[in-house]
């Protein structure tokens, strides 16, 4: 069974290979390197030195050279120690040459330019001292020719023999050398092709796993980014309806607070006229109760003037049944007069006279009986207005008696309003506490409200951030997809 | 009101003194030639009766009823000592029968009585304001005169016709009963 290799297990795998070959050629090429330093180092601080040690014995003989001629030109004592002190540098650089040669022959070769240069010097202060006398410059000059520069020729010799043959180390050291780096030049080409080939195999091999896995799961994140940008569609649609509605539910409830704020008001307004008119009513009982006991009162006065009525009702039938005798007695006086008219005018002459007094009698009897008419109708208006009078009082009377008992129903009509208003304050004023608490409800789901509408503007603008960043995964699903697979994306376009 | 009280506190000496001057002037001779009426009330209407063509007035005077076939009869009374029957003068002058009269006038000439509906009162009145009635005011029968104020006219009821008409009904009736 083959095991399932995580990705970045196959990296770490596809580059352990190359890192190894690299360590390897790194160590090659140290190792090669620090060959290379050590023949480089060993001819710069081996044979260059002494290279340099050999030229700095050709400047010390020259400067011995220099000495010893200006003292045989000028005899200066001067110059002898110019000589001596070249000679000592001369012998400090064979002493040094001798530390640090490194070979026998190397060695034998100093040894002989140490020889040598004794054997210049013994020549040389044999001048010198020939120089010193008074032997002529040119028999000086004769004597130096023939065993002084023959002696310095050899110095030189042995010297340049030293510098050949340093020289030739130093070729060697350094075709040593080249041929270290050549070798390792080579060895890490080698090393670097191989890296190269296997470089390219893992990659081709990774490329191929990595492109089947990563394509296999971008395809996934471009299947999920859709169903994620599709469903952040949906929230944010969703997220946009309950803002309007939030927004609607804010509204509303912003009229409910108002609404309850102003039944508040109204119930304690309600609740204040409700107290007056508690305090009213208690008032009208007491003002009805004062009626009351005032309609009494006006009860019994209408009982008197309906007694004095009756009473000026009867004297006037009386005074009606007497203007009857009277007016009867002006009737039987009128036709009497009338008859004694008749009898007067049957008398002839003698009852003219008489008939005057008939005339007189009668026209009395018609002035009673006209007087007996005016007084008959005074009368009777008088009988009519009492009879109106007593009606009206007895109606008064009733309606004394009906206001009476209504005044009693007032009384307990006005404390059962008094009673009922002192409900109705109490309610109004339940209904204000009641009122109260609900608006300080409506105020705290108000706010609750606003807060979950902040909360749904902030979920509108997420979805709408999360479909932008589903719209974004989704375009760089397909741009890794690509990537990866160029000729999947190219059939899921064309798809 | 108070100027009812004031008239009647005024009156009596009115009174008083209309008495007093009617004692106190003589009888003025123009008013010598007057004539004396009774104003009276048939059924609502208005008539006169001459007080020289009666013997008396008379007011709820008990009028017994008698069998006759004369339906103005209305019975006999008892007058001044004498029995004297009744007639209806609403009957006689044309009208529809109606309740039993108060009043009743003697004629002057025959004991024969008139009763009638109402007294109105006595007319004195100068002979000129009488005059003949006019074909459009004796439209009832016995109506001969009429008697005119510058406030009314009163028809004047004939007695003497009456007279005549009642004669002649109870000698028709007689003429019946005999037959």
């Amino acid at each position: 069974m083959a095991r399932q290799w995580t990705l970045g297990q196959k990296i770490a795998g596809s580059l352990a290979l190359p890192v190894t070959l690299s360590v390897a050629i790194g160590a090659v090429s140290i190792y090669t390197l620090r060959s290379v330093v050590a023949s480089k180092d060993r001819v710069i601080s081996v044979n260059g030195p002494l290279l340099a040690d050999a030229e700095r014995l050709h400047f010390h003989l020259e400067q011995k050279s220099a000495a010893d001629r200006a003292f045989f030109l000028t005899r200066g004592n001067e110059f002898i120690d110019q000589m001596r002190a070249a000679r000592g540098e001369f012998a400090a650089v064979i002493e040094r040459l001798k530390r640090n040669v490194g070979s026998d022959e190397e060695r034998r070769l100093v040894d002989a330019i140490e020889r040598t240069e004794a054997e210049h010097q013994q020549a040389l202060d044999q001048v010198v001292a020939l120089r010193r006398t008074a032997i002529s410059i040119e028999s000086v000059g004769r004597a130096f020719d023939e065993h002084v520069l023959p002696k310095r020729e050899q110095v030189s010799a042995s010297i340049g023999a030293f510098v050949t043959r340093e020289e030739q180390f130093l070729g060697e050291a350094r075709n040593a050398s080249s041929e270290t780096a050549s070798f390792a030049i080579t060895f890490m080409s080698i090393l670097v092709a191989v890296l190269v080939v296997f470089a390219i195999l893992i990659a081709l091999a990774l490329t191929r796993s990595l492109s089947r896995q990563i394509g296999g799961a971008v395809g996934q994140v471009q299947s999920s980014s859709a169903e994620l940008q599709a469903a952040a569609n949906q929230q944010a649609t969703g997220a946009k309806e309950q803002a309007t509605a939030m927004n609607e539910i804010t509204t509303t409830i912003s009229e409910l607070l108002a609404s309850s704020r102003q039944i508040a008001e109204s119930a304690r307004q309600v609740a204040k006229i409700a107290e007056q008119t508690a305090a009213a009513a208690r008032a009208g009982g007491g003002t009805v109760h004062n009626a009351h006991d005032s309609i009494a009162g006006i009860r019994r006065q209408v009982d008197l003037v309906v007694d004095h009525m009756l009473e000026l009702g009867k004297k006037s039938q009386q005074i009606g049944a007497v203007l009857d005798v009277v007016s009867e007695l002006a009737e039987q006086t009128n036709i009497l007069a009338i008859n004694a008219t008749i009898e007067a005018a049957g008398a002839g002459e003698a009852g003219k006279r008489f008939a005057v007094v008939a005339d007189e009698i009668r026209k009395l009897a018609d002035r009673v009986a006209g007087y007996a008419k005016e007084i008959r109708t005074l009368i009777d208006d008088v009988r009519s207005a009492v009879n109106t009078t007593v009606m009206a009082t007895e109606t008064g009377s009733k309606a004394v008696d009906t206001g009476a008992a209504q005044f009693g129903a007032v009384t307990s009509v006005f404390k059962q309003i008094a009673g009922l208003v002192g409900t109705t304050t109490e309610a109004a004023r339940e209904i204000e506490l009641s009122t109260k608490q609900q608006t300080s409800a409506v105020e705290q789901v108000n706010a609750a409200v606003a807060n979950v509408a902040k909360t749904t503007k902030e979920t509108e603008a997420s979805s709408g951030q999360t479909l932008q960043t589903a719209s974004q995964l989704a375009t760089l699903s397909r741009e890794l997809l690509r990537l990866v697979k160029p000729q999947a994306n190219g059939a899921t376009h064309g798809a | 009101m108070r100027g009812g009280e004031v008239q009647f506190e005024l009156r009596p000496a009115e009174l008083r003194l209309a008495f007093d001057q009617s004692f106190a002037a003589a009888p003025q001779a123009e008013l010598l030639e007057f004539e004396d009426l009774l104003a009276i009330g048939v059924d609502g209407d208005h008539y006169a009766i001459r007080l020289s063509e009666i013997s008396g007035l008379f007011v709820d005077k008990t009028v017994a009823r008698l069998p006759s076939p004369l339906s103005q009869l209305r019975g006999i009374a008892a007058l001044r000592g004498a029995l004297v029957p009744v007639y209806d003068l609403r009957a006689l002058l044309g009208y529809s029968a109606g309740e039993s009269p108060r009043w009743l006038v003697v004629a002057a000439r025959t004991p024969v009585g008139l009763a009638f509906d109402a007294f109105d009162s006595h007319l004195r009145m100068p002979s000129t304001a009488i005059a003949a009635a006019e074909s459009a005011e004796h439209s009832r029968q016995h109506i001969r005169e009429v008697l005119r104020s510058e406030e009314r006219a009163w028809p004047i009821v004939s007695m003497a016709s009456l007279i005549e008409a009642i004669a002649r009904l109870a000698r028709r009736a007689g003429a019946k009963q005999e037959k």
